[in-house]
Parts: structure tokens; C-alpha cells; sequence
């Protein structure tokens, strides 16, 4: 913006300047060789008089001095020679005839003068004038910077507010100055943030709302139906009971996930630098005993990378990834955590692997796997992985891995 | 035992009420923070909501802790790691999140006052059967020979073996063992489980109870 702004200004410049010279670049030509052509023509009509006069001691004198003083030449000629004017490649031709008061042609004066003083000359002033010219933009260009510089200063601080707001700094708000143009923005600016910070925290209040409002009747009928069970003998009421407790329990853990997805979506992100293969060593450990439980091996390989995460963020999404790829692993099997530069984290698990319909699905809310999945989860895991990836600037897909399992590709901005 | 219950919501704390009581605890039930403070019956321990109507739970645990050292268990509607975090610091013993059932109040419960009182309370070893739990030396005897488990095993036992017969569920039992409240997956307890239940043998079982979480039984 700067530089473009600083081009224009040059260029304005450069502009007035062709448009003040051009036109008087024709006049001084006209006006030097009009000159030198005025002189020429005074001096040969003087030695035309001279030459009528018959004075010819005055003319030779007037001849020797001229041919002395200046670059010129006069010759006389005959009377058969026509009078004109002519400038040709060594200068100016000036023929005048030599008349006596009666009309009596009794001969001519050519007078030569080269034109390479005029050239000389002509070359002095507009090397002259075009060094001011460059001088002038040079000035112009340092201006022009300054005069950018001053009137972008607004939108600069506009962009560092705006960087601010990126960042999840819902406080930021723009200084109202400078020009009227940015002025306005800097008050929509304002008033867009204000709005956003509005709707997030009314729906940071929705979830805590939500979670309260949920909780509280399930807490209620989850105790009642603790008094129940301990109230009675009978098996077969307990076990319904306890088959209603169970009920109670899953739409206990739907709601969480569900705040967990709200959450999720509320959070404004901080994204900070992660070292990936920390993360994943540390989700190893955590989940390197259920693993063993089925002789599965967790593996990580690959480059060390940096990406940009929330924190707690790649930990969820890994939870979340690993807990499938156990889910569908058969004993005995791998579970492979592979990273590549710039931001890639594949996580590659040994089971039977998706449709291609399904791989297209698997990540709306509440869907859940035919196959081994499918029965106790929420639906909501991947869900969640995915707004947890996007809100870091990332993205989520899933792929046929080559031995036949899933690959769930995680792209992440490097840090 | 006296129970100080401050609980807003009538039909949790009617249920909890009951349940409590059946358990030998004298509930007083009160629905205000002003009038829990203004309570002045000694109370053995006590359980804040935190979403009171006329001030926050977390004021309230920490004009109590001001006041002496009572155990005080917050039981809340909110989840985030924040509000368990703020809630603990602030002084309360422990932090159970809804919707609970009885007995994992009850566990709750006598763990905190154990903890707090260790030397009023019931004896520090508990046997169960076969099963002798030393909680103050971390130990586990089965039929006299000591059992080796690792720190999480152990917080798993003893935590089950609060309430022997009682289903805890999932949430609940990370909650309580591992500290951790997150929507996610539990596999780790699922191990754990499995490690006890072959170290345990058949003195005692770990039941699943399908859709909900685990009991431990003992024979």
C-alpha cells in the first residue's frame, strides 16, 4: 500500500513535469534557432549593404572581424546566386542579394553558421533541466513516503486491532482518528466486535445455562432412581432400575459431549506453538496400558514438528483418534502416528477402515459406525476433533490407509 | 451424622435427602447461602451447590473455610476444569460434578471425612471378606499376603470398596481417581480394571454394569 501509494505520487510528479517541459521544449528550440537565424540575417544584410556600397575595404574588415569573432563564414557571391535560406546538417545557409537603391542585383552574401553551438547549447539546458527533474521525483518519492506513511498510520493500527481480535482478544477496539475513511472503519470495526463479544458471551452463558438447566432434572431422577433400587428386594425391579439408570447415564454423558461440542465452538482459540511429538509420547502413556491390554503397538514416527494449537486442544483430538483406532485395531495390531513437515500428523490404525460413504459422513454430529465404533459411542467424537482442528486454522480428513486400515490426516499450521 | 445440604433445586435435594438418610445421615437442608451461613448447628460436613439463588456456592465454601475447617464438598453443575480448580483452591475437600447417584456421594463423603479426620472415623484398615484395605499405608492384603499395585490401582480399590455393592460410573470414577473431568474416552479405567480383576482373583469382583460403570462386589 505504502509502495503503491509512493509509485502514484511519483508518477503524478513525473507527469507534470512532461507536462510543463514538453511544450516549452518546442518553444526554446524555435525561439534558439530564431535567434541564432535574426543575428545571421543582421549581420549578412550589413555586408549586403556594404557590398551595394562598393565599400569593400569595410566589408573584408567586417568579414575578418565576423570570421574572427564567431564560428560563422561569409562568402561573397555573384549576383546569379538566388537569395534563401536553408538549414541543412552542417547549419545555417543564409544567401542575401546585395541591391543598390535602384534595384540592381551586384551580388550576393552567403552567410554560414553551424548550428552546433545551438545543439550544444540545447543539450546544456535540458541535461540541466532533466537533473532537476530526477531531483524532484527523488524529493517527491521521499515525500510521498512520508505522506503514505502518515495516512496509512490509521490502518495500520486498524490491522493490529484486527490482529488482536485474531488472536481471541475480544477487548481490542480501534482508536477512532485519522481521516474520515478510516475513521468509519475503525467505527464498524468497533461495533462488529462489540457484537461478536456480545454473541460469544451469550453463548458462553447458553452453555452454562444449558449445562445447569440439564444436569439439575438428571441429578434428580438419577437419585430417585438410587432410592429406588435400594428401596426394593426384587432382582428383576433392580435390574429394570438399573437398565434406567443406565438410560440416565447415557443422556448424562450425550449432554456432556454436547457441551463439550458447544464449548468447543464458543472458544475463541489462542493458538500457541506445540511440539507434536511431545504431545503424542504423552498421549502414549496414557493410553500405552490399554493398548497393551490387546498387544497392540502404538508407534510414532517422523519429523519433530511445531504446529500451532490451542492447548489441550491435540491432546482431545488424539484421545479422541486413538480411542477409535483402539475400538477397531484387532489384537495384536498397530496403531501408527506418522508426522510430516510442514503440519501433518497421520494417525493410521490396523482395522478394517471405512466406505467411502461413510468416510464422507463420519464426521457430522451423532453419526456413528455400523461396525465396531458404533455401538457405545456418542457420535460426537470426531465432531468434536474436527472443531477442535478448524478452530486451530487447521483441517481434518479421512483417507483408505494403504494396509487397508483408516488414516485420519490432521493438517495444522506450522508454527 | 449431621449433613449441612445447601442445594437450591428441591427435587435433588428431596431425592438426596432421602438417600442420605438412608444411609445414617442427618440431612438439614437449606436452600440459601445466607442461610447456611447463618446455620450455626454443628454440622459434621457439608455439600454447596454452586449455582445458589442469592450468592455463589464459592462464596459461600469460602466464608465457611473462614469460619473453621469443616469438610466441604462442592457438588456442581459446572464441569470446567476452572470451576473444580477455583472450588477446590478456595477450600472445599472435593468436587463432584451432576447428575451423581447416591452412593457416589456417600463414597465421596466418608473419603473426605477419612481424610480429614482420620482419627475419629472408622479405622483406617477396612476388611472386606478376604480383602483387607490399609488406606493409610496404601496396602492391600489378600488373604494375609500383601497385593502389589500400583498408586492408581490402589485409589481404584479403595475408592469402589467405599461403598462395596454401589455402580459408579465412568465420569465419576475418573473424577474421583484420577482428578480428570473430561468428556472423552475411559479406556485407562477399563485397564485398570482388568489389572485388579486378575490380581483380585475370585475374592472379590469388578462387575461392569453395561451402559453405566463399574461395582465392586465382594465375596
Amino acid at each position: 500500500m505504502i509502495r503503491q501509494l509512493v509509485w502514484s505520487y511519483v508518477l503524478l510528479v513525473a507527469v507534470a513535469i512532461a507536462a510543463f517541459t514538453v511544450p516549452v521544449a518546442f518553444t526554446l528550440n524555435n525561439q534558439l534557432y530564431g535567434d541564432a537565424e535574426n543575428t545571421a540575417r543582421r549581420e549578412a544584410d550589413t555586408a549586403a549593404l556594404l557590398l551595394a556600397s562598393g565599400d569593400t575595404r569595410s566589408l573584408s574588415a567586417l568579414v575578418d572581424a565576423y570570421e574572427r569573432q564567431t564560428l560563422g563564414k561569409i562568402d561573397v557571391l555573384g549576383p546569379e546566386v538566388p537569395p534563401g535560406k536553408d538549414w541543412d546538417s552542417e547549419g545555417l545557409k543564409l544567401t542575401v542579394q546585395a541591391a543598390r537603391p535602384d534595384g540592381t542585383v551586384v551580388g550576393a552574401i552567403r552567410l554560414s553558421y553551424p548550428d552546433d553551438p545551438i545543439i550544444d547549447r540545447l543539450w546544456y539546458i535540458w541535461g540541466f533541466r532533466a537533473a532537476l527533474a530526477v531531483g524532484v521525483l527523488v524529493v517527491a518519492a521521499f515525500l510521498g513516503l512520508w505522506l503514505a506513511r502518515r495516512v496509512t498510520r490509521p490502518l495500520r493500527e486498524l490491522n493490529a486491532m484486527a490482529g488482536r481480535l485474531r488472536d481471541g482478544d475480544l477487548t481490542a477496539r480501534a482508536e477512532e482518528t485519522g481521516p474520515p475513511e478510516t475513521r468509519t472503519l475503525a467505527r464498524t470495526l468497533n461495533t462488529a466486535t462489540e457484537t461478536i463479544g456480545t454473541l460469544v458471551g451469550s453463548q458462553r452463558a447458553f452453555i452454562g445455562d444449558a449445562s445447569h438447566q440439564l444436569r439439575t432434572p438428571l441429578t434428580a431422577l438419577r437419585l430417585s432412581l438410587d432410592n429406588v433400587a435400594d428401596g426394593v428386594d426384587d432382582p428383576h425391579v433392580r435390574e429394570d432400575v438399573e437398565m434406567a439408570t443406565a438410560e440416565v447415564v447415557r443422556m448424562s454423558r450425550l449432554v456432556n459431549g454436547l457441551l463439550a461440542l458447544a464449548r468447543a465452538e464458543a472458544n475463541v482459540a489462542h493458538p500457541e506453538p506445540v511440539q507434536v511429538l511431545d504431545v503424542v509420547a504423552e498421549r502414549f502413556t496414557a493410553w500405552r496400558a490399554a493398548a497393551d491390554e490387546r498387544s497392540i503397538s502404538l508407534v510414532s514416527e517422523g519429523f519433530d514438528i511445531r504446529v500451532l494449537a490451542t492447548p489441550g486442544h491435540l491432546e482431545q483430538v488424539l484421545d479422541n483418534v486413538l480411542s477409535n483406532a483402539l475400538e477397531v485395531s484387532p489384537d495384536g495390531g498397530t496403531i501408527l502416528v506418522r508426522t510430516t513437515r510442514p503440519g501433518l500428523l497421520e494417525i493410521i490404525d490396523s482395522g478394517p477402515g471405512l466406505p467411502d460413504a461413510d468416510r464422507a459422513r463420519a464426521f457430522d454430529r451423532f453419526w456413528r459406525g455400523q461396525g465396531l465404533t458404533g455401538k457405545g459411542g456418542s457420535g460426537l467424537g470426531l465432531a468434536i476433533v474436527k472443531q477442535l482442528v478448524t478452530d486451530d486454522g487447521g483441517s481434518v480428513g479421512l483417507a483408505a490407509a494403504p494396509g487397508g486400515g483408516l488414516c485420519v490426516r490432521i493438517r495444522l499450521s506450522p508454527a | 451424622m449431621r449433613v449441612l445440604l445447601v442445594e437450591d433445586d428441591e427435587p435433588i435435594a428431596e431425592s438426596l435427602t432421602r438417600g442420605l438418610s438412608r444411609y445414617g445421615f442427618e440431612v438439614r437442608w437449606v436452600r440459601t447461602g445466607a442461610e447456611a451461613l447463618a446455620d450455626d448447628d454443628e454440622a459434621a460436613i457439608v455439600l454447596v451447590d454452586l449455582g445458589l439463588p442469592d450468592m455463589d456456592g464459592l462464596d459461600v465454601c469460602r466464608e465457611l473455610r473462614a469460619r473453621g475447617d469443616v469438610p466441604i464438598i462442592v457438588i456442581s453443575a459446572r464441569s470446567d476444569e476452572v470451576d473444580r480448580v477455583v472450588g477446590l483452591e478456595i477450600g472445599a475437600d472435593d468436587y463432584v460434578t451432576k447428575p451423581f447417584g447416591v452412593r457416589e456421594v456417600v463414597a465421596r463423603m466418608r473419603a473426605v471425612l477419612r481424610r480429614v479426620q482420620p482419627s475419629v472415623k472408622e479405622p483406617a484398615q477396612q476388611e472386606h471378606g478376604r480383602v483387607r484395605i490399609d488406606r493409610r499405608g496404601r496396602r492391600v492384603h489378600l488373604d494375609g499376603a500383601e497385593l502389589e499395585l500400583t498408586p492408581k490401582e490402589f485409589d481404584l480399590l479403595s475408592f469402589l470398596a467405599e461403598e462395596p455393592g454401589a455402580v459408579f460410573t465412568r465420569e465419576q470414577i475418573m473424577e474421583a481417581v484420577w482428578d480428570e473431568n473430561w468428556f472423552g474416552p475411559t479406556k485407562t479405567l477399563d485397564v485398570h480394571v482388568g489389572v485388579l480383576r486378575r490380581k483380585l482373583g475370585d475374592a472379590a469382583s469388578l462387575e461392569t454394569v453395561r451402559g453405566v460403570g463399574f461395582r465392586l462386589v465382594l465375596t
